[in-house]
């Protein structure tokens, strides 16, 4: 399945594990939590105000799965491509999540990004730079895989 | 591979992605011991499981009046600048926001096996929930909620002091 196996060189081949080891390791590190705690969770994104509250629930309990998910497809080198794309839409919704709650005032608030714990409150610009630079990773990622696959 | 059967088996595999991944989620909520309710009309507020739902007693304001009466310990579970603000004469403030620090100061002053009573800002207030899941855990098995939160008690004409209570108390 691996889509990084062509005509590449060594350092784009390297460059492609590292990333996506790296990117599967933030995502299956990130929803270990949150599968094991939905409930809290749930309360955390109910506190970005952005979503319908009847929609709270399933949106908890199914977005640290999907997460999950696409961490150990990367990880284990699986559908990179797919993985990669989706890893970036949902890095792209946090910083939207984020972002709104920035704009809006909530300049410290519970992220729920790698823990459900009720902890010291994030720092929305700090965790804005984090999701954008995770989100730049996932790009590169996605380029080394489009190059690959159209040397292989 | 053309293009566009590449960019079909892309978008299929991404499809399969995020359905898998969300089958995976609904299924371990319905075995997880915390599983949350998932029909639309059932989420009164978010992040309740269905057990803490059936375990706490919500009450209305004359219910909750009597039990402050009969000198039931009250809990505040709103922001501690809320609390200080205005609260029901000797209650205790948990904030749920800092629960666990709040929790320790507090628990001398409960007794798990005896009722409890907690609010928050009003009806669509979810904090007296959130409070009730972290407590059932730990015991306290007579939780009642006062569902139309201090907004209703104080609509009720009961009163409300800005006074910190003494250690102690109630």
């Amino acid at each position: 399945m691996s889509q990084g196996a062509g005509g590449d060189g060594p350092l784009a081949r390297w460059m492609m594990l590292l990333l996506r080891l790296a990117i599967g390791g933030v995502f299956v590190y990130a929803s270990v939590d949150k599968c094991l705690h939905p409930d809290r969770f749930a309360d955390i994104v109910a506190d970005y105000q952005l979503l319908p509250p009847a929609v709270v629930n399933v949106f908890s309990v199914v977005l640290p799965w999907v997460e999950l998910l696409t961490g150990v497809l990367l990880f284990l080198g699986a559908w990179i491509e797919a993985a990669t794309l989706v890893a970036g839409g949902m890095t792209v919704m946090f910083i939207g999540a984020v972002a709104a709650s920035v704009v809006r005032g909530t300049e410290h608030f519970h992220c729920g990004c790698f823990s459900t714990a009720l902890g010291d409150p994030t720092d929305g610009t700090g965790l804005l730079l984090r999701d954008i630079a995770l989100l730049l990773a996932c790009a590169a990622l996605w380029l080394l895989c489009r190059r690959s696959e159209s040397r292989a | 591979m053309d293009l566009a059967s590449r960019w079909r088996t892309l978008l299929t595999r991404m499809a399969l992605v995020v359905l898998a991944g969300a089958s995976a989620g609904l299924v371990t909520n319905s075995v997880h011991p915390m599983g949350l309710p998932l029909s639309l009309r059932e989420v009164e507020h978010p992040g309740i499981p269905v057990w803490v739902w059936e375990r706490v007693d919500r009450i209305a304001v004359d219910d909750a009046r009597h039990m402050w009466h009969a000198d039931v310990p009250v809990l505040d579970v709103r922001d501690a600048e809320d609390y200080a603000t205005g609260h029901i004469p000797g209650a205790l403030s948990l904030p749920y926001q800092e629960f666990d620090d709040a929790y320790e100061r507090v628990a001398p002053q409960l007794d798990p096996a005896e009722p409890v009573l907690i609010y928050c800002y009003g009806s669509s207030c979810g904090l007296s929930m959130r409070v009730a899941k972290l407590l059932l855990p730990r015991g306290y098995g007579r939780l009642h909620s006062l569902e139309s939160g201090i907004a209703g008690w104080e609509k009720a004409g009961l009163p409300v002091t800005g006074a910190p209570e003494p250690e102690g108390s109630p």
